[in-house]
């Protein structure tokens, strides 16, 4: 370890996280194999099996807006589709965070016997959820279509709004892959925070909902802030400027201490599987 | 051109656990690598200032009892293990047999398993449908191949994946102990077609425990112990120093 650290600095540990992506990246294949292999498996032994994938999702949606509507007095007509794509979105975000602390260790197999770069591994937790985002989508389509709420020209931005979204999902996906391989530990912590994270961010209810002192709650959340990126123009709502910028700064500086993260800690990861 | 070089490798390992005193009693045997204080943890030194320099030809065997250090050997050459201190080089395309059937689903069918096994071996998708055909041939499992490798007896699976893996021709072959499938009348099949995988790789890294399969495959033998080269040189020599018995216990050979 000592020759590792002492030609090593700050710019060191970017290139070498850079070149861990760059090998990621270059392993597409693999990626993609390992990506489509769980959603395989779904598919492989039920007709339905993209129905079952889809049918968790429908059923919390239809019945999250149903009783909610209900309790609060509100038009399904509008809650319902509110809840729809922010839950869709909503099983990304805790979808690959949810994978991250058993990303390396699920993989050992493949890394223990066969020299591949750990962001192989994370690039096929990212993809994996994508190809599970693009089932999800069907339902918000089904439900924006069902409550006739057609799409203007500003829901365009939720393309880039999601790209952010991603961004902002992978880096910390790496981070606590990292960490959570060393410390076991964090898998509980991780999975007690995105339980949090569900209740305190405006999946379910709405950001109007929340008494002006509070405000605070939605502010300091980054998961507030990625999801209205992508589900306001859904829904016919420019965010606001200081929305991207703040997105975009979070996902600038995430990926680059992940680059150094990477860097300083890639070769003692197969120590800790 | 096939070259493997290490220069004075070492390889830690840190024993992660909250228990690391009650563990300490446990590792303190004659069985695996060396134990070093490192703060409150204990590390395991795995592999001691090894140095090793195989080129075009070089049939290596790894001797040493269960823990001295071979598999941690073989994972620094195929790169797995990064060395803590000391440096690898290979040059040339190299492949650890260490599980062959890495890649492989038991829900895809036989023919979805070629494709998947030959693309984490580094091959494209193009390639790998090319290679398809040959590899089914020689996998001899016909019919079997449409249905879900879940439904094959183990002995089908290994088939299959030894099909595979040996359909690519690497310069370097690692493996940990010799790997062969199949019932008497493929057995001898699989071993032809890997005598002949490996007389045309260039390097050979074999760790084993089989005297038979060392001395028909390998010219130069390394015997581990505890993580340090305790002697290094033709198979005959050191085969015969390592299975005297007691000879482990001469200190003096120690190199």
């Amino acid at each position: 370890m000592a020759t590792q650290s002492d030609r090593s600095g700050f710019g060191q540990w970017l290139l070498i996280g850079y070149r861990e992506i760059a090998s990621g990246i270059a392993n597409w294949r693999i990626v993609h194999l390992m990506g489509i292999s769980d959603l395989r498996r779904r598919y492989a032994r039920s007709r339905l099996g993209q129905f079952w994938l889809v049918a968790s999702t429908g059923i919390m949606v239809v019945v999250l807006g149903a009783v909610w509507s209900m309790l609060w007095k509100m038009p399904a007509h509008d809650l319902m589709p509110y809840i729809a794509v922010a839950l869709v979105l909503w099983t990304v975000i805790t979808g690959a965070l949810g994978e991250a602390p058993t990303a390396f260790i699920a993989a050992g197999p493949l890394l223990l016997n066969q020299g591949t770069s750990y962001s192989t591994v994370i690039l096929a937790v990212l993809y994996r959820q994508l190809l599970i985002f693009l089932h999800n989508v069907t339902i918000a389509v089904l439900i924006l279509i069902v409550f006739r709420r057609p799409l203007g020209a500003e829901a365009l931005l939720a393309i880039p709004g999601f790209l952010l979204l991603l961004l902002n999902i992978a880096w910390p996906t790496y981070v606590i892959a990292i960490a959570s391989t060393r410390f076991r530990d964090l898998a509980s912590v991780v999975s007690n925070v995105l339980v949090i994270a569900f209740l305190v961010t405006p999946v379910f209810w709405e950001e109007t909902q929340i008494p002006p002192e509070h405000n605070w709650i939605i502010r300091a959340n980054p998961f507030a802030l990625l999801l209205s990126l992508v589900r306001d123009p859904i829904l016919g709502k420019v965010p606001e400027g200081s929305a991207w910028l703040v997105a975009s700064l979070l996902g600038l500086v995430g990926c680059l201490l992940t680059l150094v993260l990477i860097g300083k800690y890639r070769h003692r990861i197969i120590y800790w599987l | 051109m096939a070259e493997i070089t290490l220069q004075n490798v070492s390889v830690d390992f840190t024993v992660y656990t909250p228990q690391t005193r009650a563990i300490k009693a446990a590792i303190f045997t004659k069985l695996g690598g060396r134990l070093a204080p490192h703060n409150q943890t204990i590390t395991v030194r795995a592999l001691d200032d090894i140095t090793l320099r195989l080129r075009d030809g070089d049939r290596l065997a790894l001797v040493g009892h269960n823990g001295a250090g071979k598999t941690t050997l073989l994972r620094v050459i195929s790169k797995v293990y990064p060395p803590v201190r000391g440096s690898v080089d290979v040059i040339g395309k190299l492949a650890c047999y260490t599980d062959i059937m890495l890649g492989m689903e038991p829900e895809a069918t036989g023919w979805q398993n070629i494709l998947f096994r030959c693309v984490f071996m580094g091959l494209t998708f193009s390639e790998a449908k090319a290679l398809t055909p040959a590899i089914a041939e020689f996998s001899e499992l016909g019919q079997y191949l449409d249905l879900p490798v879940r439904t094959y007896s183990s002995g089908m699976f290994l088939r299959l994946a030894f099909a595979i893996t040996t359909a690519v021709q690497p310069d370097i072959v690692v493996m940990d102990e010799m790997i062969a499938a199949g019932d008497a009348q493929f057995l001898d099949k699989a071993q032809r077609r890997m005598n002949e995988l490996l007389a045309r790789a260039r390097i050979l890294v074999l760790a084993s425990h089989s005297e038979a399969i060392i001395r028909a495959f390998c010219t130069t033998a390394l015997w581990l112990e505890k993580g340090r080269v305790r002697m290094i040189g033709s198979v005959a020599d050191v085969l015969q120093a390592y299975l005297t018995p007691g000879g482990d216990r001469y200190q003096s050979c120690r190199s």
